[in-house]
């Protein structure tokens, strides 16, 4: 591996590990100021125009605030759970292609830390594991909103990892790839809009539906739903620890959205791309393109958040296995069935 | 001896010593919490282990069943158990040392045809084997009948499932009985 | 494989069908299914020496996967009549939910690729598929803590054996380079004409009869079986003495007898002490049991350690002694089973008193006691000592202090089989409450005598087939 190489990736990894946490900051920004939209108030104005400041002030409010250690918590486990939480949401932006390539000092950049050919399973083997940050988390709290926060999210997670990996392989199966980098240059056709929602629209709604499971919004936030459990998984959490389960929800959605967009919505294809000749160009218009894309489902996401009311758990569990698997399976018989009919 | 070992690659080294760290901690710690987590840890570093081998598709594979599956409903249990160091039952001494010398005599048995035979492992046909074309092609091919037959295995490991989890059949066993025997 | 393939399906439409429906027309669909599939074997049977019996399925089912020769389809044959017996003698006023009768069906399935496999993957499979079933129906009686004990034990077991079978599987592979069982075969007896002592291989062919003892509970792996046995509830235990044991030894004896029969100077010795330490333990230890259902599951080790002769003889010798053997056991111990299940009535109080009084309930039934447990013992003119003769006779050159161990085994069975006869006829306080006999079970009593009786007699009607 050559030094460049390293120094490149080193780069990319730097710059998105920034932007994420960026993201993740303003998202809570974002949320408010959606919510507030939504309910026909103002929202924050006061730190900086607009509020703009509003999520610094808030992170150095996280920052400096006491640190506290329940005494018959799990001390390492209590500090590793939120630690787990942060990293299995960054990790998973590696294989997520964000535009085709840069051409700087005559080297091509591609614009993916890792194009792995196994790109889906990656992402899949990432959020099985997600769960664990919230589960050691809410056992090593001792306490028993605590357990009950992290028993559901574990079973609602797990429950909606199987509709979620159905869907997914519905559209495996017409890619015919794992590599998300494959998959997108696939859907450049039609001049850039050949998007795999056209063929997939109900495993869409499936994945979409389970997106929003599995990262634990609304109207899925059994586990920390207030008004049974307090706060959840996170109730004896304060100071940075809890904003670390803050920003892990907000990075899951941040990239949930560009694996939607990736996996459903072209990725970084956009009408018209086929019309410019200068590569770097290019490239810098497919990032705002993808980005533009992952906002509008940021958008989505607290759009129902802020409308639709929480589910019972009951009816989470009746949802996830008996409507969204059965129908994933359905989904991929069709697809099945439409690949041997249509042909390729 | 230690020189075949040294001349072995860095990472594997490196990678087989977290894996047998982490499955020893697994066993001598007495908080099964924390052996699960060492566990799912030895998980990730076989997983690796896989990547080293050119198998990328059972590494991930291996970290979504194993890591992401199993080992969390193993949590699940351990956390609604609560077990901690009190509950764990007394086992006399005689059975740690009996078990401790079988294993290690199957060890030495073991460590010792590997050693000898070291040059006989036959070389794997298929190099590229782990990779998802690859497997694929051969998994629905030359392996086809393995692979439907698993699904029926799966399929009766279920009805198990579903048999043993329900809770009326009980009652139902009862009346039924009571019914067949007044006929 | 038609067969296989009627009851796999067989076993899904059952499932289904059953869901709201009695369970009488589920267990006559069973039954149905599985007449089917043994007029199929018959057929094939028959006809195994002039065409190919996959049939249509050839291009689907490559010969690395499995073989259906004539010896498969004999185990197969003997597995499918004794889950009928089994069927149709503990059906009648038990409940059995179409659940339960979808995962005997898939157990049998299992056993029926374990008779048939050719690859070590396939075998893999078959065991899990019979097994996995067993774990449940060895628990299916939730109230009582005995069940799900056994069914712990047993599952635990099972997993613990299987994980040492694949390691044997995967050394097997590394010395060989290959799961197929000629392949192995041809790479063994290569290497062993060459002189080299691949301790690889070695390694592997030792791990992997350990796993097999293991299922067929064979010393020194036979500790969980008595409470295994015990604890289930009567129809799975008889399902396992008889089902299980059979498929295991099919594919025992494929394995073996005839993947590594070439290099049997490697694991003879090892398998000969086996059988002969589990032939005496078992009947020791059997003596002392004061449950009957106890009494047979240490009986049972006892004859999977006869049994194990048929591993060590020569192929074809061993191949009839073992399906006479096979056919004789199922035959008795489904006839005895049926009448501890219903000399205990419904309590799980399984002691040698509950026979008090059977001699006087009704002759038919002492005869079939005295038959069954002649034939267990190995008394002349029963199955049992036919096949206990062909076994003792198969090994009698290689090893013969292991005939020895089995004289003296055999000599020790016979106090505790005769043991239930001062029971059943000379006490005078006969508690036993009569039960009514259907005609089913009339049927399959019947049947079973008639096997027990002709085979010993005329061990020859085996062999007519050929």
């Amino acid at each position: 591996m050559d030094f460049a190489l390293l120094l490149e990736k080193s780069i990319l990894i730097l710059i998105l590990t920034a932007i994420t946490l960026g993201i993740a900051t303003y998202l809570t920004y974002g949320e408010r100021k959606v919510a507030a939209f939504l309910q026909d108030r103002i929202g924050p104005n006061r730190a900086g125009i607009f509020g703009i400041l509003q999520p610094i002030a808030d992170a150095g409010k996280m920052f400096f605030k006491e640190e506290l250690i329940p005494k018959n918590a799990e001390k390492w486990l209590f500090i590793l759970g939120p630690g787990l939480a942060m990293i299995t949401a960054c990790i998973t932006s590696a294989v997520i292609p964000w535009g085709s390539h840069l051409e700087l000092f005559g080297r091509t950049i591609q614009l993916q830390v890792a194009d792995v050919d196994i790109g889906i399973l990656y992402i899949m083997g990432i959020v099985s594991v997600g769960v664990y940050g919230i589960m050691i988390g809410g056992w090593a709290s001792n306490n028993k909103y605590s357990l009950y926060g992290a028993i559901r999210a574990s079973s609602q997670m797990i429950s909606y990892e199987l509709g979620m990996g159905l869907a997914l392989i519905a559209v495996i199966m017409m890619s015919g790839s794992l590599s998300l980098r494959e998959i997108v240059e696939q859907q450049s056709g039609w001049g850039g809009m050949q998007w795999n929602i056209i063929y997939q629209p109900l495993g869409f709604i499936i994945f979409f539906t389970c997106a929003l499971a599995e990262c634990n919004r609304a109207p899925f936030d059994l586990p920390e739903c207030e008004t049974e459990l307090i706060g959840g998984y996170h109730t004896e959490y304060s100071s940075m620890k809890l904003g670390f389960y803050l920003f892990a929800e907000y990075i899951n959605m941040f990239i949930s959205s560009a694996v939607m967009t990736c996996v459903y919505f072209g990725g970084y294809n956009f009408p018209g791309m086929h019309l410019i000749d200068s590569q770097n160009l290019l490239a810098t218009l497919q990032i705002v393109a993808i980005f533009l894309k992952i906002s509008f489902f940021i958008f989505a996401f607290m759009w129902i958040r802020w409308t639709l009311p929480r589910f019972r758990y009951d009816q989470l569990m009746h949802l996830g296995w008996k409507t969204m698997i059965p129908l994933a399976i359905v989904n991929m018989l069709l697809t099945g069935g439409g690949m041997l009919l249509f042909g390729n | 001896m230690l020189l075949t070992i040294l001349g072995l690659p860095p990472a594997f080294l490196l990678l087989s010593f977290i894996t047998i760290l982490c499955a020893l901690y697994v066993v001598t710690n007495t908080n099964p919490v924390y052996s699960v987590l060492a566990l799912i840890l030895a998980f990730f570093s076989i997983s690796a282990h896989y990547v080293l081998l050119n198998a990328q598709f059972l590494a991930v594979v291996n970290l979504i069943v194993y890591a992401g599956a199993i080992m969390v409903l193993f949590l699940f249990v351990l956390m609604l158990l609560n077990l901690n160091k009190e509950s764990e039952p007394i086992v006399k001494m005689g059975w740690h040392i009996g078990a401790a010398v079988t294993a290690g005599l199957l060890l030495v048995t073991l460590a010792a045809a590997l050693h000898k035979s070291s040059e006989q492992i036959m070389r794997n046909p298929a190099e590229d084997i782990g990779l998802v074309k690859n497997l694929g092609k051969v998994l629905f091919t030359d392996y086809l009948v393995p692979f439907e037959l698993s699904g029926i295995l799966f399929l009766a490991a279920m009805v198990g499932a579903v048999l043993l989890g329900k809770k009326q059949t009980n009652s139902k066993e009862n009346n039924n009985y009571s019914e067949t025997s007044s006929q | 494989m038609t067969s296989l393939l009627i009851l796999f399906l067989g076993a899904i439409v059952v499932l289904y069908y059953g869901i709201n429906k009695p369970e009488g027309k589920s267990l006559l669909m069973t039954v149905i299914l599985l007449l089917a599939a043994l007029s199929s074997l018959v057929y094939d049977l028959l006809t195994v020496k002039n065409r190919n019996v996959l049939g249509w399925l050839t291009e689907y089912v490559p010969e690395n996967m499995l073989i259906w020769n004539f010896n498969s389809i004999a185990f197969s044959i003997v597995l499918v009549l004794a889950f009928l017996l089994v069927l149709g003698l503990f059906s009648r006023n038990n409940y059995i939910g179409a659940d339960l009768l979808g995962l005997m069906l898939f157990s049998v399935c299992g056993g029926m690729l374990m008779t048939s496999f050719s690859n070590l993957i396939m075998l893999f499979l078959g065991i899990e598929c019979l097994s996995i079933p067993l774990y449940v129906l060895a628990g299916s009686k939730k109230s009582d803590l005995a069940s799900n004990e056994s069914a712990v034990k047993y599952f635990l077991m099972g997993a613990f054996s299987t994980a040492i079978f694949l390691m044997g599987c995967a050394f097997l592979y590394g010395g060989t380079g290959s799961l197929e069982l000629e392949s192995i075969s041809r790479a063994t007896s290569m290497i062993t004409h060459l002189g080299i002592k691949s301790n690889l291989i070695f390694s592997g062919i030792i791990l992997l009869m350990a796993g097999m003892l293991f299922k067929i509970s064979a010393f020194p792996f036979h500790f969980w079986s008595p409470d295994v046995y015990d604890g289930s509830p009567n129809r799975t235990t008889v399902f396992m003495a008889t089902v299980v044991k059979i498929a295991a030894f099919a594919a025992f004896y494929r394995l073996f007898n005839e993947g590594l029969g070439d290099v049997k100077n490697w694991w003879g010795v090892t398998l000969a002490v086996s059988a002969g330490a589990t032939i005496l333990f078992g009947n020791i230890a059997a003596i002392r049991q004061s449950s009957f259902k106890r009494m047979l599951a240490y009986s049972s080790v006892a004859h999977a350690g006869y049994m194990l002769m048929a591993i060590l003889a020569l192929p074809q010798n061993g191949f009839w002694a073992l399906l006479v053997y096979l056919i004789a056991y199922t035959s008795s111990a489904v006839s005895v089973f049926y009448l501890l299940d219903r000399t205990s009535g419904e309590n799980s109080n399984f002691s040698f008193d509950n026979f008090n009084g059977l001699g006087k309930q009704s002759k038919w039934l002492s005869l079939i006691l005295i038959v069954s447990m002649f034939s267990m013992a190995g008394i002349p003119m029963t199955a049992g000592f036919a096949g206990k003769y062909g076994l003792f006779s198969s090994i009698i050159t290689s090893y013969p202090w292991l005939l020895y161990a089995a004289l003296i085994g055999s000599a020790i069975s016979i106090a505790y089989y005769f043991r239930v006869f001062k029971h059943a006829f000379f006490s005078e306080d006969g508690t036993l409450v009569a039960w009514k006999i259907g005609t089913m079970e009339w049927i399959f009593l019947a049947l079973s005598l008639t096997i027990t009786l002709l085979v010993g007699c005329w061990p020859a009607v085996i062999t007519l087939c050929k």
